[in-house]
């Protein structure tokens, strides 16, 4: 008997800030929509322009698009608070009065990026989806994506409550663990003083209650970013700085195992070489000498951007998309279906 | 005269230039004859080619001119040192599992040190920076708005005591426009503008203040070259030129959108251009 369970398919976007990792994976999601498949993106804070577009209260005017593509916007607070209603509900109550986790839980190292593993977990059990995207949040360098679970379960496995709270009466070395402990505690009052640092140790222990549902999802997410259905994809944008940085953080990816099916090149500027000479020879006969060293400038660096995309490829075997520089920009739904064309043919 | 001491962030959307103009910012205050640091907050150190190896510890790069790398770890353990006095417990501070494990998690510890540092010299704080002129490669908006706010929200969970000390201290010189100059970069770019126009308003909501910088603009003398090509060379429809056309275009509808009156603008040609317009910019600080 056929399964009507799909086979979903997960495909992260890496890349830095400011390359349009938002924008091309969102195109990305409604040119697979558009074509039939039940998509879903992840995406953390995307331009309020993008927001606008992707979040429809009463769905997309495109019935295909209406039915096929699901949008949801990460909020790591939200993901927090839902990991809260599973457990006991009077340690729930009191970790959402705490202030500090009230303002600051984004703040947590790792919180983000444990966000989207927790939704992407969840989402995978539903089997509704025959591929679900994740745009990764904003990094300095990708690689931190993967590390910065690591360090969440570090904390988290180092059984926060034994170091807090922990009774150390039974030997020598306990007694010497505890003396330690309060003298580091007692100076770290001293220096914060008294309300935040009651906030702060209150918060640790009831985030302690999470520990086993977080190292739940760190262990299930390994499993998806190891599997064969997973794929990663890297943005870079048309500079010479930022596909010096895309090199080498590929290299430092695959070191980890993790390996880039796609390079995504954005705003890339088709020149033709025969174009910018003649239009050097231009200004140079009417003596616009300004304009000239432009574009002189402008041949070189697109000379040198254009031999890194090659050696990229002819080295280290990837796939490589390159996006022409719209100039237009995407402010209806037809333009997004649009430019997702564009972007795939 | 620019006061001793200033603090100069640069921000803006991801892929503005914020490392390349501080760095050239902070290399002309240097040959202004300004004893300055240049530092960037939580990067990724090993990405520089042209400074070499650059860490907490600032690392003099000529005369004036020094660099570091700081992340709020750095920061904290420099505050630590400097306010326990005995060597010991310092050394029992960090020792202690459940600090490092609790350094590790708290938010908002690492942005408050981190702020805290950076402002000791203006708020008679130690351990004080001694500079002239400090600039600051700061992290893209969302993440420079989080870290500005973090002492506003620690005024919420602590209001008395240390805490609340520094953090008052911190957004006193932090408003301050005598102290504090926050650029936020922008390009000719409505994705990046609209941007531009969300840090400004989401930092004026907290109280603080910033000044547009339009980076990678075609320079007034490029625009005058442009509009001396005569329409027939228009017809010859050589791609390179209508570029920089449309790029004209949609430059002189962003600037007619920017209502600040003390725009500076950079454009992105040859480093000898940028050398120039670097020393107008900051002879017009003085």
């Amino acid at each position: 008997m056929k399964s009507t369970q799909k086979e979903t398919k997960v495909e992260f976007f890496l890349g830095s800030g400011g390359v349009g990792k938002s924008t091309i994976s969102a195109l990305s999601a409604v040119d697979l929509a558009i074509k039939g498949q039940q998509v879903l993106i992840a995406t953390f804070d995307p331009s309020l322009r993008l927001k606008d577009l992707l979040v429809k209260d009463k769905g997309y005017l495109d019935p295909t698009l209406k039915q096929n593509l699901h949008v949801h916007i990460l909020d790591p607070k939200a993901v927090f608070e839902e990991l809260l209603s599973q457990v006991d509900p009077a340690v729930a109550t009191s970790v959402k009065k705490n202030k500090l986790f009230a303002n600051l839980i984004e703040r947590i190292q790792g919180v983000q990026e444990f966000s989207s593993l927790y939704f992407l977990n969840t989402k995978l059990k539903s089997q509704k989806y025959d591929l679900i995207i994740i745009d990764t949040p904003p990094l300095q360098n990708s690689l931190d994506f993967f590390s910065s679970p690591e360090k969440l379960q570090d904390l988290f496995e180092s059984t926060i409550v034994k170091l807090f709270i922990g009774d150390f009466n039974k030997n020598w070395l306990e007694k010497l663990f505890r003396k330690t402990r309060d003298i580091a505690f007692s100076t770290l009052k001293k220096l914060t003083g008294l309300e935040f640092f009651e906030q702060l140790i209150s918060l640790m222990k009831a985030l302690e209650t999470l520990q086993p549902i977080i190292l739940d999802t760190l262990k299930e997410s390994q499993k998806i970013l190891d599997s064969k259905n997973t794929k990663y994809k890297f943005i870079t944008s048309y500079e010479l700085e930022r596909l010096d940085q895309a090199l080498l953080q590929i290299e430092q990816m695959k070191l980890k195992n993790i390996d880039i099916s796609t390079l995504i090149v954005n705003k890339f500027e088709s020149y033709e070489i025969q174009d910018i000479e003649s239009s050097v020879a231009i200004s140079n006969k009417k003596g616009l000498t300004t304009l000239k060293e432009h574009l002189e400038y402008l041949k070189k660096s697109h000379l040198d951007k254009f031999n890194k995309i090659q050696s990229i490829k002819e080295n280290k075997k990837i796939n490589t998309v390159l996006i022409p520089n719209f100039l237009a920009q995407i402010s209806t739904e037809s333009d997004l279906i649009q430019q997702s064309k564009v972007l795939y043919a | 005269m620019l006061k001793k001491g200033k603090i100069h962030f640069f921000t803006g959307k991801g892929g503005v230039g914020k490392s390349h103009l501080s760095m050239n910012f902070a290399t002309e205050l240097a040959s202004a004859g300004h004893n300055t640091l240049w530092l960037e907050f939580n990067q990724n150190p090993s990405e520089h080619k042209a400074l070499g190896p650059v860490s907490f510890q600032p690392k003099k790069i000529s005369e004036n001119l020094s660099v570091a790398s700081w992340n709020g770890e750095d920061c904290l353990q420099e505050f630590v040192k400097y306010s326990v006095k005995l060597r010991l417990i310092y050394e029992t501070f960090y020792r202690s599992k459940a600090i490092n494990a609790l350094i590790k998690a708290a938010p908002a510890l690492r942005e408050i040190a981190f702020l805290g540092y950076l402002t000791s010299h203006l708020r008679d704080v130690k351990p004080a920076l001694d500079y002239d002129q400090i600039v600051v490669d700061a992290p893209s908006t969302g993440h420079f708005l989080s870290c500005l706010r973090v002492p506003l929200a620690l005024l919420d969970v602590s209001d008395f005591g240390p805490m609340g000390f520094h953090c008052r201290g911190i957004l006193k010189v932090l408003r301050d426009p005598t102290l504090t100059t926050i650029y936020n970069i922008f390009l000719a770019e409505p994705l990046v503008v609209s941007e531009y126009e969300f840090l400004k308003n989401e930092l004026h909501k907290s109280g603080f203040e910033s000044k547009p910088w339009f980076n990678k603009a075609l320079s007034p003398k490029l625009l005058e070259d442009l509009n001396g090509l005569s329409a027939a060379e228009f017809e010859t429809h050589l791609k390179a030129i209508e570029n920089l056309q449309t790029l004209a275009q949609q430059q002189n509808q962003v600037l007619k959108g920017i209502k600040d009156k003390d725009l500076i603008l950079t454009s992105d040609t040859s480093i000898e251009a940028l050398k120039i317009e670097f020393k107008e910019i900051v002879k017009s600080l003085n």
